[in-house]
């Protein structure tokens, strides 16, 4: 178990490099959570600062890549990964990467855009 | 210590509400070490409900009752509290809050006029030498600067900021925000630019003499929001005129980034005399953007320890595109 709990902040650390390593400039990796809802989901949730919608798009793939890894570290075989923003601004607040329980697999993962202030950066079939 | 909520907001959200008794039984405390109490009741806005008969008569009550108590200073930031205490309380002194944006010597003199005794001056100026002589010149009451505020210098959110914490700790029907829109582009505008930080006009422990020699020597800490611990250790690096350690760990808007960023204090020596003279033109001067780049370290977190890199290395020119 404690193998497991120190994996979490050395995610956070890799995440933040990693983010650092290919935009080349600084951003905050404030907390990573790993999670469980009461719906079912579980998950990891990373609370971040510096990065805009537009980073998004430049970098998808290497955010996909990384979150990926780090997720499956972590023992998650995330359906969606997804970054969610402050609503009506271009800041990024955070990155999560979710197994989705049979209810958010409609309500989350059934559309392009579920919610307004969600971007999906990737989706599995499962 | 911050008023009752019930009757006024202030400039900072806390869980804590202090009522009349708990005010009262503090103010005792604080006069029985010989120290002077003194209570925060400045919001920026109050919705005009200050200049309805039922606000009047409220607030008339309120401050009878801290008048009673034996309360030292009231700090406000409306006009119309400023003249409305100096004519009925005249016993409390009224401090004029920095949230009423002081930032010249005519704002001063106005102020003064209304009956401020001190005058929190806005912090923006903090490393205006300039103008703090003039207002110095203009005014006869106390001035104040609040040292460790190090919110963003012409920061673009401050007013909203203010008016939205006036309504998240003031009465009446408070709004049901999905997000700190302010405070979140502040800590982001600094990730993404760090020498903001440095630009912010906080004051080094080590340079208080500079405004003792203006005639400035009532200096004021910000941070009531944060653990005791930390107001504990920011007095005594004041009291000490000295600090040595990461910068961040003394300032209050962005102390969020205090394990992002190390900034080793001592290597700001000397940036002092540039501030005295600088002409605020951010976009030809370049000392602070220089300066940020010299001392500011970002921190990285591997194999369970933490190290710093210096700015510079994170902020590479290769990123993968």
């Amino acid at each position: 178990m404690r193998d497991f709990l120190n994996k979490i902040p050395e995610s956070r650390g890799k995440l933040e490099s990693a983010i650092r390593k290919f935009k080349g400039a600084p951003v905050y990796i404030v907390e990573l959570k790993v999670f469980g809802t009461a719906c079912g989901c579980i998950g990891m949730l990373a609370d971040l600062r510096g990065l805009q919608t537009e980073d998004l798009e430049v970098y998808k793939e290497h955010f996909v890549n990384i979150l990926s890894e780090i997720s499956k570290n972590l023992g998650l075989e995330p359906h969606l990964i997804y970054a969610r923003t402050l609503p009506g601004s271009f800041e990024v607040v955070a990155f999560t990467a979710r197994e989705l329980c049979s209810r958010c697999k409609n309500e989350l993962a059934s559309f392009e855009k579920p919610r307004p202030d969600l971007i999906i950066l990737s989706k599995t079939g499962k | 210590m911050a008023g009752t909520p019930e009757v006024l907001g202030s400039g900072r959200v806390t869980l804590h509400a202090p009522l009349l008794d708990e005010i009262a039984s503090q103010t005792r405390y604080v006069h029985d070490k010989k120290l002077k109490m003194g209570i925060v009741l400045n919001p920026s806005c109050m919705g005009g409900q200050h200049l309805t008969s039922q606000g009047y008569n409220m607030f008339r009550w309120y401050f009878g009752k801290l008048n009673e108590i034996g309360v030292d200073t009231v700090t406000v930031a409306e006009p119309y509290l400023v003249e409305m205490l100096r004519k009925e309380f005249p016993d409390i002194k009224v401090v004029i809050s920095v949230i009423s944006h002081v930032d010249s010597p005519e704002r001063a003199w106005f102020f003064e006029e209304l009956g401020a005794d001190a005058i929190t001056l806005d912090t923006n100026i903090n490393r205006n030498f300039e103008i703090l002589e003039g207002i110095k010149e203009v005014v006869d009451c106390e001035l104040r600067l609040l040292v460790n505020e190090a919110c963003l210098y012409k920061c673009p959110f401050r007013y909203s900021h203010f008016n939205l914490f006036s309504h998240m700790t003031g009465s009446g029907n408070k709004p049901n925000i999905f997000s700190d829109y302010y405070y979140e582009k502040c800590i982001s505008f600094r990730v993404r630019y760090p020498e903001l930080i440095i630009k912010s006009p906080w004051i080094r422990p080590e340079d208080l003499g500079a405004y003792e020699a203006l005639g400035i020597d009532c200096f004021k800490m910000s941070g009531r929001a944060n653990t005791i611990t930390w107001i504990i250790n920011c007095m005594k690096a004041y009291s000490d005129r000295a600090y040595d350690g990461n910068l961040m760990d003394l300032l209050d808007c962005p102390s969020e980034l205090r394990d992002m960023f190390y900034i080793p204090n001592r290597e700001l020596d000397g940036a002092i005399k540039q501030w005295m003279n600088c002409k605020k033109m951010c976009h030809k001067c370049g000392f602070c953007k220089a300066t940020a780049e010299r001392v500011v370290r970002v921190y990285e977190f591997t194999d369970m320890q933490r190290k710093t890199l210096p700015l510079k290395e994170v902020q590479t020119k290769c990123a993968i595109s």
